[in-house]
Protein backbone atom coordinates (compact mmCIF):
# COMPACT_ATOMS: atom_id res chain seq x y z
CA UNK A 1 0.00 0.00 0.00
CA UNK A 2 2.78 2.43 0.99
CA UNK A 3 4.76 1.62 -2.19
CA UNK A 4 1.58 2.18 -4.26
CA UNK A 5 1.12 5.49 -2.53
CA UNK A 6 4.72 6.55 -3.20
CA UNK A 7 4.44 5.47 -6.82
CA UNK A 8 1.29 7.57 -7.13
CA UNK A 9 3.05 10.60 -5.69
CA UNK A 10 6.05 10.05 -7.94
CA UNK A 11 3.78 10.24 -10.99
CA UNK A 12 2.53 13.68 -10.02
CA UNK A 13 3.85 17.12 -10.72
CA UNK A 14 4.88 18.98 -7.52
CA UNK A 15 2.44 21.82 -8.12
CA UNK A 16 -0.52 19.48 -8.62
CA UNK A 17 0.53 17.54 -5.53
CA UNK A 18 0.58 20.80 -3.56
CA UNK A 19 -2.87 21.70 -4.88
CA UNK A 20 -4.31 18.33 -3.85
CA UNK A 21 -2.53 18.41 -0.49
CA UNK A 22 -3.83 21.93 0.19
CA UNK A 23 -7.40 20.75 -0.49
CA UNK A 24 -7.01 17.78 1.87
CA UNK A 25 -5.51 20.12 4.46
CA UNK A 26 -8.36 22.64 3.96
CA UNK A 27 -10.98 19.94 4.53
CA UNK A 28 -9.17 18.58 7.59
CA UNK A 29 -8.40 22.01 9.07
CA UNK A 30 -12.00 23.17 8.54
CA UNK A 31 -13.54 20.04 10.03
CA UNK A 32 -11.26 20.23 13.10
CA UNK A 33 -11.98 23.93 13.50
CA UNK A 34 -15.74 23.34 13.36
CA UNK A 35 -15.59 20.53 15.92
CA UNK A 36 -13.35 22.59 18.23
CA UNK A 37 -15.72 25.55 18.00
CA UNK A 38 -18.72 23.35 18.73
CA UNK A 39 -16.98 21.83 21.77
CA UNK A 40 -15.93 25.25 23.11
CA UNK A 41 -19.48 26.53 22.71
CA UNK A 42 -20.84 23.51 24.58
CA UNK A 43 -18.31 24.03 27.37
CA UNK A 44 -19.26 27.70 27.71
CA UNK A 45 -22.96 26.91 27.87
CA UNK B 1 -47.26 1.68 -17.52
CA UNK B 2 -47.77 1.70 -13.74
CA UNK B 3 -43.98 1.94 -13.42
CA UNK B 4 -44.00 5.11 -15.59
CA UNK B 5 -46.80 6.55 -13.50
CA UNK B 6 -44.89 5.82 -10.28
CA UNK B 7 -41.78 7.50 -11.70
CA UNK B 8 -43.80 10.57 -12.75
CA UNK B 9 -45.47 10.76 -9.36
CA UNK B 10 -42.10 10.43 -7.63
CA UNK B 11 -40.63 13.24 -9.80
CA UNK B 12 -43.61 15.47 -9.06
CA UNK B 13 -43.28 14.74 -5.34
CA UNK B 14 -39.55 15.49 -5.29
CA UNK B 15 -39.93 18.79 -7.17
CA UNK B 16 -42.98 19.79 -5.12
CA UNK B 17 -40.99 19.16 -1.94
CA UNK B 18 -37.99 21.11 -3.30
CA UNK B 19 -40.11 24.08 -4.38
CA UNK B 20 -42.16 23.91 -1.17
CA UNK B 21 -39.01 24.23 0.98
CA UNK B 22 -37.67 26.91 -1.38
CA UNK B 23 -40.77 29.10 -1.10
CA UNK B 24 -41.04 28.47 2.64
CA UNK B 25 -37.45 29.66 3.16
CA UNK B 26 -37.95 32.62 0.80
CA UNK B 27 -40.74 33.81 3.13
CA UNK B 28 -38.26 33.97 6.02
CA UNK B 29 -37.37 37.42 4.76
CA UNK B 30 -40.88 38.81 5.17
CA UNK B 31 -40.94 41.69 7.62
CA UNK B 32 -37.20 42.26 7.19
CA UNK B 33 -35.42 44.91 5.15
CA UNK B 34 -35.30 43.63 1.56
CA UNK B 35 -31.89 45.16 0.89
CA UNK B 36 -29.96 44.36 4.07
CA UNK B 37 -31.88 41.45 5.56
CA UNK B 38 -30.16 41.45 8.96
CA UNK B 39 -27.62 39.03 10.39
CA UNK B 40 -27.99 35.29 9.77
CA UNK B 41 -26.52 32.27 11.63
CA UNK B 42 -23.10 31.10 10.49
CA UNK B 43 -24.24 27.89 8.68
CA UNK B 44 -26.62 29.98 6.54
CA UNK B 45 -23.86 32.52 5.89
CA UNK B 46 -21.36 29.81 4.88
CA UNK B 47 -23.68 27.75 2.66
CA UNK B 48 -25.05 30.93 1.04
CA UNK B 49 -21.52 32.15 0.26
CA UNK B 50 -20.64 28.86 -1.43
CA UNK B 51 -23.96 28.61 -3.29
CA UNK B 52 -23.55 32.15 -4.66
CA UNK B 53 -19.92 31.49 -5.62
CA UNK B 54 -20.53 28.19 -7.40
CA UNK B 55 -22.89 28.26 -10.36
CA UNK B 56 -23.71 25.48 -12.79
CA UNK B 57 -20.91 26.85 -14.99
CA UNK B 58 -18.41 25.92 -12.28
CA UNK B 59 -19.87 22.45 -11.76
CA UNK B 60 -20.74 21.38 -15.31
CA UNK B 61 -18.52 23.65 -17.46
CA UNK B 62 -15.37 23.48 -15.36
CA UNK B 63 -16.08 19.82 -14.59
CA UNK B 64 -15.83 19.25 -18.35
CA UNK B 65 -12.56 21.19 -18.45
CA UNK B 66 -11.21 18.85 -15.74
CA UNK B 67 -11.83 15.91 -18.10
CA UNK B 68 -9.82 17.72 -20.80
CA UNK B 69 -6.99 19.15 -18.68
CA UNK B 70 -6.82 16.44 -16.01
CA UNK B 71 -5.70 17.19 -12.45
CA UNK B 72 -4.53 20.67 -13.47
CA UNK B 73 -8.04 21.85 -12.61
CA UNK B 74 -7.36 20.91 -8.98
CA UNK B 75 -5.35 24.14 -8.87
CA UNK B 76 -8.53 26.08 -9.67
CA UNK B 77 -10.32 24.33 -6.79
CA UNK B 78 -7.43 25.06 -4.43
CA UNK B 79 -7.43 28.71 -5.52
CA UNK B 80 -11.19 28.98 -4.92
CA UNK B 81 -10.82 27.49 -1.43
CA UNK B 82 -7.76 29.43 -0.25
CA UNK B 83 -7.91 32.71 -2.18
CA UNK B 84 -11.62 32.85 -2.86
CA UNK B 85 -12.79 31.80 0.59
CA UNK B 86 -10.12 31.64 3.30
CA UNK B 87 -8.49 34.94 2.30
CA UNK B 88 -11.89 36.62 1.93
CA UNK B 89 -13.03 35.65 5.43
CA UNK B 90 -9.58 36.33 6.91
CA UNK B 91 -8.98 39.79 5.42
CA UNK B 92 -12.10 41.23 3.77
CA UNK B 93 -15.37 40.02 5.27
CA UNK B 94 -15.29 41.69 8.67
CA UNK B 95 -13.71 45.00 7.51
CA UNK B 96 -16.44 45.14 4.83
CA UNK B 97 -19.12 44.63 7.48
CA UNK B 98 -17.59 47.35 9.67
CA UNK B 99 -17.28 49.88 6.85
CA UNK B 100 -20.85 49.13 5.82
CA UNK B 101 -22.07 49.83 9.35
CA UNK B 102 -19.89 52.90 9.75
CA UNK B 103 -20.98 54.46 6.46
CA UNK B 104 -24.61 53.39 6.73
CA UNK B 105 -24.27 51.71 3.31
CA UNK B 106 -27.01 49.33 2.27
CA UNK B 107 -25.40 47.87 -0.85
CA UNK B 108 -21.90 47.32 -2.28
CA UNK B 109 -22.36 50.24 -4.71
CA UNK B 110 -23.28 52.54 -1.80
CA UNK B 111 -20.33 51.19 0.20
CA UNK B 112 -17.88 52.19 -2.53
CA UNK B 113 -19.61 55.50 -3.29
CA UNK B 114 -19.88 56.65 0.32
CA UNK B 115 -16.51 55.14 1.19
CA UNK B 116 -14.77 57.25 -1.44
CA UNK B 117 -16.84 60.39 -0.73
CA UNK B 118 -18.51 60.18 -4.14
CA UNK B 119 -22.16 59.09 -4.21
CA UNK B 120 -22.04 59.56 -8.00
CA UNK B 121 -19.39 56.82 -8.18
CA UNK B 122 -21.80 54.55 -6.30
CA UNK B 123 -24.54 55.30 -8.83
CA UNK B 124 -22.22 54.66 -11.77
CA UNK B 125 -21.10 51.36 -10.26
CA UNK B 126 -24.73 50.42 -9.59
CA UNK B 127 -25.52 50.92 -13.29
CA UNK B 128 -22.63 48.64 -14.27
CA UNK B 129 -23.69 46.02 -11.72
CA UNK B 130 -27.33 46.13 -12.88
CA UNK B 131 -26.43 45.78 -16.55
CA UNK B 132 -23.66 43.19 -16.36
CA UNK B 133 -25.08 41.08 -13.53
CA UNK B 134 -28.65 41.29 -14.86
CA UNK B 135 -27.47 39.97 -18.22
CA UNK B 136 -25.15 37.44 -16.58
CA UNK B 137 -28.19 36.16 -14.65
CA UNK B 138 -29.72 35.32 -18.05
CA UNK B 139 -26.89 32.84 -18.74
CA UNK B 140 -27.37 31.25 -15.34
CA UNK B 141 -31.16 31.05 -15.79
CA UNK B 142 -30.80 29.58 -19.26
CA UNK B 143 -28.40 26.95 -17.90
CA UNK B 144 -31.01 25.84 -15.36
CA UNK B 145 -33.78 25.88 -17.98
CA UNK B 146 -31.75 23.76 -20.44
CA UNK B 147 -31.17 21.20 -17.71
CA UNK B 148 -34.83 21.21 -16.68
CA UNK B 149 -35.80 20.67 -20.33
CA UNK B 150 -34.05 17.28 -20.10
CA UNK B 151 -36.55 16.06 -17.53
CA UNK B 152 -39.67 18.25 -17.96
CA UNK B 153 -41.83 18.04 -21.12
CA UNK B 154 -42.10 21.82 -21.55
CA UNK B 155 -40.65 24.15 -24.23
CA UNK B 156 -37.35 25.86 -23.35
CA UNK B 157 -38.79 29.40 -23.54
CA UNK B 158 -41.40 28.57 -20.90
CA UNK B 159 -38.79 26.98 -18.61
CA UNK B 160 -36.63 30.11 -18.93
CA UNK B 161 -39.51 32.33 -17.80
CA UNK B 162 -40.45 29.86 -15.06
CA UNK B 163 -36.88 29.93 -13.69
CA UNK B 164 -36.61 33.73 -13.97
CA UNK B 165 -39.98 34.17 -12.21
CA UNK B 166 -38.99 31.73 -9.44
CA UNK B 167 -35.77 33.67 -8.80
CA UNK B 168 -37.68 36.96 -8.98
CA UNK B 169 -40.36 35.74 -6.57
CA UNK B 170 -37.73 34.75 -4.01
CA UNK B 171 -36.05 38.19 -4.24
CA UNK B 172 -39.38 40.06 -4.19
CA UNK B 173 -40.85 38.26 -1.20
CA UNK B 174 -37.77 37.44 0.83
CA UNK B 175 -35.27 40.17 -0.01
CA UNK B 176 -31.69 39.43 1.01
CA UNK B 177 -32.71 37.30 3.99
CA UNK B 178 -34.96 35.07 1.89
CA UNK B 179 -32.22 34.78 -0.72
CA UNK B 180 -29.64 33.75 1.90
CA UNK B 181 -31.87 31.07 3.43
CA UNK B 182 -32.85 29.58 0.06
CA UNK B 183 -29.20 29.62 -1.00
CA UNK B 184 -28.24 27.75 2.15
CA UNK B 185 -30.78 25.03 1.34
CA UNK B 186 -29.54 24.91 -2.25
CA UNK B 187 -25.92 24.69 -1.09
CA UNK B 188 -26.85 21.60 0.93
CA UNK B 189 -28.56 20.01 -2.10
CA UNK B 190 -25.48 20.79 -4.23
CA UNK B 191 -23.24 19.14 -1.65
CA UNK B 192 -25.36 15.96 -1.58
CA UNK B 193 -25.52 15.75 -5.38
CA UNK B 194 -21.76 16.18 -5.80
CA UNK B 195 -20.91 13.69 -3.05
CA UNK B 196 -23.01 11.07 -4.83
CA UNK B 197 -21.18 11.48 -8.15
CA UNK B 198 -17.75 11.68 -6.48
CA UNK B 199 -18.48 8.46 -4.54
CA UNK B 200 -19.59 6.72 -7.74
CA UNK B 201 -16.40 7.77 -9.59
CA UNK B 202 -14.14 6.62 -6.72
CA UNK B 203 -15.95 3.29 -6.69
CA UNK B 204 -15.51 2.97 -10.47
CA UNK B 205 -11.74 3.65 -10.41
CA UNK B 206 -11.01 1.59 -7.25
CA UNK B 207 -10.36 4.59 -5.04
CA UNK B 208 -8.71 7.98 -5.48
CA UNK B 209 -5.09 6.81 -5.21
CA UNK B 210 -5.31 4.12 -7.87
CA UNK B 211 -7.27 6.64 -9.95
CA UNK B 212 -4.44 9.18 -9.73
CA UNK B 213 -1.87 6.50 -10.56
CA UNK B 214 -3.86 5.40 -13.63
CA UNK B 215 -4.38 9.01 -14.74
CA UNK B 216 -0.67 9.80 -14.34
CA UNK B 217 0.19 6.86 -16.58
CA UNK B 218 -1.99 8.05 -19.49
CA UNK B 219 -0.03 9.38 -22.48
CA UNK B 220 0.04 13.21 -22.78
CA UNK B 221 -2.05 14.96 -25.41
CA UNK B 222 -2.17 18.45 -26.93
CA UNK B 223 -4.02 20.04 -23.99
CA UNK B 224 -2.15 18.16 -21.27
CA UNK B 225 1.31 18.09 -22.82
CA UNK B 226 3.03 16.99 -19.59
CA UNK B 227 0.42 14.33 -18.81
CA UNK B 228 -2.83 14.47 -16.85
CA UNK B 229 -1.21 14.78 -13.41
CA UNK B 230 1.08 17.71 -14.26
CA UNK B 231 0.74 21.37 -15.17
CA UNK B 232 1.05 21.87 -18.92
CA UNK B 233 3.72 24.07 -20.41
CA UNK B 234 3.24 27.18 -22.53
CA UNK B 235 -0.14 28.70 -23.25
CA UNK B 236 -2.20 25.89 -21.67
CA UNK B 237 -0.32 26.17 -18.37
CA UNK B 238 -0.88 29.94 -18.36
CA UNK B 239 -4.56 29.41 -19.17
CA UNK B 240 -4.89 27.26 -16.05
CA UNK B 241 -3.04 29.79 -13.88
CA UNK B 242 -5.19 32.63 -15.24
CA UNK B 243 -8.33 30.58 -14.52
CA UNK B 244 -7.15 30.18 -10.93
CA UNK B 245 -6.65 33.92 -10.49
CA UNK B 246 -9.75 35.11 -12.34
CA UNK B 247 -12.09 32.76 -10.47
CA UNK B 248 -10.41 33.23 -7.08
CA UNK B 249 -9.45 36.92 -7.04
CA UNK B 250 -12.11 38.61 -9.20
CA UNK B 251 -14.65 37.11 -6.80
CA UNK B 252 -13.43 39.43 -4.01
CA UNK B 253 -15.11 42.44 -5.63
CA UNK B 254 -18.27 40.80 -6.99
CA UNK B 255 -21.08 42.80 -5.33
CA UNK B 256 -23.21 39.70 -4.71
CA UNK B 257 -20.33 38.30 -2.61
CA UNK B 258 -19.68 41.60 -0.79
CA UNK B 259 -23.36 41.80 0.14
CA UNK B 260 -23.06 38.46 1.97
CA UNK B 261 -20.55 40.04 4.37
CA UNK B 262 -23.24 42.55 5.38
CA UNK B 263 -25.15 39.64 6.99
CA UNK B 264 -22.32 38.62 9.35
CA UNK B 265 -23.50 38.37 12.95
CA UNK B 266 -20.25 39.16 14.77
CA UNK B 267 -16.52 38.83 14.48
CA UNK B 268 -16.77 35.65 16.57
CA UNK B 269 -18.85 33.97 13.87
CA UNK B 270 -16.10 34.46 11.24
CA UNK B 271 -13.92 31.40 12.01
CA UNK B 272 -16.94 29.11 11.99
CA UNK B 273 -18.42 30.58 8.80
CA UNK B 274 -15.00 30.46 7.14
CA UNK B 275 -14.31 26.85 8.19
CA UNK B 276 -17.71 25.61 7.03
CA UNK B 277 -17.53 27.48 3.73
CA UNK B 278 -14.03 26.07 3.06
CA UNK B 279 -15.13 22.54 3.90
CA UNK B 280 -18.21 22.69 1.67
CA UNK B 281 -16.31 24.35 -1.19
CA UNK B 282 -13.49 21.78 -0.96
CA UNK B 283 -15.97 18.93 -1.22
CA UNK B 284 -17.94 20.64 -3.99
CA UNK B 285 -15.34 21.96 -6.42
CA UNK B 286 -12.42 19.81 -5.29
CA UNK B 287 -14.61 16.71 -5.47
CA UNK B 288 -16.20 17.63 -8.80
CA UNK B 289 -12.94 18.50 -10.59
CA UNK B 290 -11.14 15.49 -9.15
CA UNK B 291 -13.96 13.14 -10.15
CA UNK B 292 -14.22 14.66 -13.64
CA UNK B 293 -10.44 14.30 -14.14
CA UNK B 294 -10.68 10.63 -13.23
CA UNK B 295 -13.64 10.15 -15.59
CA UNK B 296 -11.13 10.18 -18.49
CA UNK B 297 -10.20 6.68 -17.37
CA UNK B 298 -13.54 5.17 -18.35
CA UNK B 299 -15.53 7.63 -20.48
CA UNK B 300 -15.20 7.54 -24.29
CA UNK B 301 -13.30 10.35 -26.05
CA UNK B 302 -15.42 13.52 -25.97
CA UNK B 303 -14.74 16.66 -27.96
CA UNK B 304 -16.84 19.21 -26.08
CA UNK B 305 -16.36 19.83 -22.32
CA UNK B 306 -20.09 20.44 -21.74
CA UNK B 307 -20.83 16.81 -22.74
CA UNK B 308 -18.67 15.34 -19.98
CA UNK B 309 -20.64 15.77 -16.76
CA UNK B 310 -24.07 14.79 -18.20
CA UNK B 311 -22.49 11.64 -19.71
CA UNK B 312 -20.67 10.90 -16.45
CA UNK B 313 -23.93 11.13 -14.52
CA UNK B 314 -25.82 8.98 -17.04
CA UNK B 315 -23.05 6.37 -17.04
CA UNK B 316 -22.62 5.96 -13.31
CA UNK B 317 -25.77 6.91 -11.45
CA UNK B 318 -29.13 5.18 -11.20
CA UNK B 319 -32.24 7.27 -11.91
CA UNK B 320 -32.56 8.48 -8.31
CA UNK B 321 -28.92 9.62 -8.33
CA UNK B 322 -29.45 11.43 -11.63
CA UNK B 323 -32.47 13.16 -10.14
CA UNK B 324 -30.40 14.30 -7.16
CA UNK B 325 -27.65 15.56 -9.46
CA UNK B 326 -30.13 17.52 -11.60
CA UNK B 327 -31.50 19.05 -8.40
CA UNK B 328 -27.93 19.96 -7.40
CA UNK B 329 -27.16 21.68 -10.71
CA UNK B 330 -30.52 23.49 -10.80
CA UNK B 331 -29.79 24.61 -7.21
CA UNK B 332 -26.37 25.90 -8.28
CA UNK B 333 -27.98 27.95 -11.06
CA UNK B 334 -30.96 29.19 -9.08
CA UNK B 335 -28.88 30.26 -6.07
CA UNK B 336 -26.54 32.30 -8.27
CA UNK B 337 -29.52 33.72 -10.18
CA UNK B 338 -31.27 34.92 -7.00
CA UNK B 339 -28.05 36.53 -5.74
CA UNK B 340 -27.52 38.34 -9.07
CA UNK B 341 -31.18 39.33 -9.29
CA UNK B 342 -31.01 40.79 -5.76
CA UNK B 343 -27.99 42.97 -6.61
CA UNK B 344 -29.57 44.16 -9.88
CA UNK B 345 -32.86 44.91 -8.09
CA UNK B 346 -31.06 46.91 -5.36
CA UNK B 347 -29.22 48.87 -8.05
CA UNK B 348 -32.46 49.79 -9.84
CA UNK B 349 -34.65 50.30 -6.78
CA UNK B 350 -32.23 52.16 -4.54
CA UNK B 351 -28.68 52.79 -5.77
CA UNK B 352 -29.36 54.56 -9.06
CA UNK B 353 -32.24 56.77 -7.81
CA UNK B 354 -30.13 57.43 -4.68
CA UNK B 355 -33.03 57.11 -2.27
CA UNK B 356 -34.23 54.37 0.02
CA UNK B 357 -36.41 51.86 -1.82
CA UNK B 358 -40.17 51.70 -1.32
CA UNK B 359 -42.18 48.48 -1.87
CA UNK B 360 -43.20 49.83 -5.29
CA UNK B 361 -39.59 50.63 -6.24
CA UNK B 362 -38.51 47.18 -5.02
CA UNK B 363 -41.17 45.57 -7.22
CA UNK B 364 -39.95 47.58 -10.22
CA UNK B 365 -36.33 46.62 -9.48
CA UNK B 366 -37.17 42.91 -9.34
CA UNK B 367 -39.38 43.17 -12.42
CA UNK B 368 -36.52 44.86 -14.32
CA UNK B 369 -34.19 42.01 -13.45
CA UNK B 370 -36.70 39.27 -14.31
CA UNK B 371 -37.55 40.88 -17.67
CA UNK B 372 -33.90 41.65 -18.53
CA UNK B 373 -32.56 38.21 -17.64
CA UNK B 374 -35.58 36.32 -19.03
CA UNK B 375 -35.55 38.26 -22.32
CA UNK B 376 -31.77 38.04 -22.75
CA UNK B 377 -31.93 34.29 -22.13
CA UNK B 378 -34.36 33.97 -25.08
CA UNK B 379 -32.10 35.84 -27.50
CA UNK B 380 -29.03 34.39 -29.20
CA UNK B 381 -27.20 37.68 -29.69
CA UNK B 382 -23.47 38.29 -29.88
CA UNK B 383 -23.68 41.30 -27.56
CA UNK B 384 -25.46 39.26 -24.90
CA UNK B 385 -22.98 36.42 -25.27
CA UNK B 386 -20.13 38.93 -24.79
CA UNK B 387 -21.79 40.50 -21.74
CA UNK B 388 -22.27 37.04 -20.18
CA UNK B 389 -18.70 35.96 -20.86
CA UNK B 390 -17.18 39.19 -19.68
CA UNK B 391 -19.29 40.20 -16.68
CA UNK B 392 -17.24 38.48 -13.96
CA UNK B 393 -13.96 40.06 -15.16
CA UNK B 394 -15.53 43.42 -16.02
CA UNK B 395 -17.10 43.88 -12.60
CA UNK B 396 -13.91 42.65 -10.91
CA UNK B 397 -11.63 44.95 -12.92
CA UNK B 398 -13.91 47.95 -12.20
CA UNK B 399 -14.52 47.49 -8.48
CA UNK B 400 -11.60 45.48 -7.05
CA UNK B 401 -9.02 48.26 -6.60
CA UNK B 402 -11.40 50.87 -5.06
CA UNK B 403 -12.84 48.12 -2.82
CA UNK B 404 -9.47 46.85 -1.56
CA UNK B 405 -8.21 50.41 -1.13
CA UNK B 406 -11.18 51.14 1.13
CA UNK B 407 -11.58 48.03 3.26
CA UNK B 408 -8.02 46.74 3.35
CA UNK B 409 -5.86 49.88 3.18
CA UNK B 410 -8.41 52.40 4.53
CA UNK B 411 -7.72 54.78 1.65
CA UNK B 412 -10.59 57.09 0.73
CA UNK B 413 -9.97 59.16 -2.37
CA UNK B 414 -12.70 60.11 -4.87
CA UNK B 415 -10.36 61.05 -7.73
CA UNK B 416 -8.31 57.87 -7.33
CA UNK B 417 -11.44 55.72 -7.05
CA UNK B 418 -12.93 57.27 -10.20
CA UNK B 419 -9.64 56.92 -12.09
CA UNK B 420 -9.26 53.32 -11.05
CA UNK B 421 -12.87 52.31 -11.80
CA UNK B 422 -12.94 54.09 -15.19
CA UNK B 423 -9.58 52.80 -16.41
CA UNK B 424 -10.23 49.27 -15.09
CA UNK B 425 -13.59 49.14 -16.88
CA UNK B 426 -12.37 50.67 -20.14
CA UNK B 427 -9.16 48.65 -20.39
CA UNK B 428 -10.88 45.36 -19.62
CA UNK B 429 -13.69 46.04 -22.13
CA UNK B 430 -11.26 47.23 -24.82
CA UNK B 431 -9.11 44.12 -24.33
CA UNK B 432 -12.17 41.88 -24.70
CA UNK B 433 -13.44 43.65 -27.83
CA UNK B 434 -10.18 44.38 -29.62
CA UNK B 435 -7.47 41.97 -28.46
CA UNK B 436 -8.70 38.83 -26.70
CA UNK B 437 -8.70 35.86 -29.06
CA UNK B 438 -12.08 34.39 -28.13
CA UNK B 439 -14.15 37.60 -27.90
CA UNK B 440 -12.56 40.22 -30.19
CA UNK B 441 -15.05 41.69 -32.67
CA UNK B 442 -12.23 42.47 -35.12
CA UNK B 443 -8.99 40.60 -35.90
CA UNK B 444 -6.91 40.95 -32.74
CA UNK B 445 -4.99 44.24 -32.71
CA UNK B 446 -2.16 42.68 -30.66
CA UNK B 447 -2.07 38.99 -31.70
CA UNK B 448 1.07 38.25 -29.67
CA UNK B 449 -0.66 39.45 -26.47
CA UNK B 450 -4.09 37.97 -27.22
CA UNK B 451 -3.65 35.22 -24.64
CA UNK B 452 -3.40 37.65 -21.69
CA UNK B 453 -6.68 37.54 -19.73
CA UNK B 454 -8.60 40.87 -19.89
CA UNK B 455 -9.02 40.81 -16.09
CA UNK B 456 -5.24 41.18 -15.64
CA UNK B 457 -5.12 44.07 -18.11
CA UNK B 458 -8.09 45.70 -16.37
CA UNK B 459 -6.48 45.38 -12.93
CA UNK B 460 -3.16 46.79 -14.18
CA UNK B 461 -5.01 49.76 -15.72
CA UNK B 462 -7.10 50.17 -12.57
CA UNK B 463 -3.97 50.33 -10.40
CA UNK B 464 -2.53 52.92 -12.77
CA UNK B 465 -5.79 54.87 -12.56
CA UNK B 466 -5.64 54.80 -8.77
CA UNK B 467 -2.03 56.04 -8.77
CA UNK B 468 -2.83 58.79 -11.30
CA UNK B 469 -5.95 59.86 -9.40
CA UNK B 470 -3.99 59.99 -6.15
CA UNK B 471 -1.67 62.57 -7.67
CA UNK B 472 -4.53 64.97 -8.39
CA UNK B 473 -5.24 67.60 -5.74
CA UNK B 474 -8.39 65.84 -4.57
CA UNK B 475 -9.46 65.67 -0.93
CA UNK B 476 -7.68 62.53 0.19
CA UNK B 477 -8.60 61.23 3.61
CA UNK B 478 -6.87 58.53 5.50
CA UNK B 479 -8.71 58.51 8.75
CA UNK B 480 -7.75 55.76 11.16
CA UNK B 481 -10.66 53.42 11.70
CA UNK B 482 -9.97 51.73 14.95
CA UNK B 483 -12.70 49.12 14.65
CA UNK B 484 -11.24 47.97 11.36
CA UNK B 485 -7.92 46.76 12.73
CA UNK B 486 -7.00 43.20 11.78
Amino acid sequence: MSSDFLATLAGMDALIFLGLASLVFAAFFSAVSLVRNALCKEKRS
Amino acid sequence: MSGDLTAILRDVLIWALYLGIFFHLARKGRGHDSVLGGAVPFPVQAFAYVATYISAVALVGFGGLAYIYGLQMILVAAGNVWLGTWAVYRFLAWPTRQWQERLGARSPAQLLGLGHHSPLLGRALALIFALFLGVYASAVIKGAAVLLAEILPLPLWSLIWLTALTAGFCVLVGGLRGVLYTEAMQGLVMLLGILVIVGAVFWRVDGPLSGIAALASLPPDARADNGFAALSGGETGWFIISLVLVTSVAVWAQPQMMQRHFALTSRDSLPRASALAMLVLTLLVGGMYFASSLSRLFLPALSHPDEVVPLLVRTLLPYAGMELFVLAVVSASLSTATALCHIAAVAVAEDVPARRSTPAAWFIGVLFCVLLSGACAQIKGQLIAILCTTSWSMVGATALVPYLALVLFRRRNPAAAWGSACLGFTACLAWYLLVSRSTALVPSLLPSLAGIPPFFVGIAASLFGWAAGSLLPAPSLRRPFRGNAQ
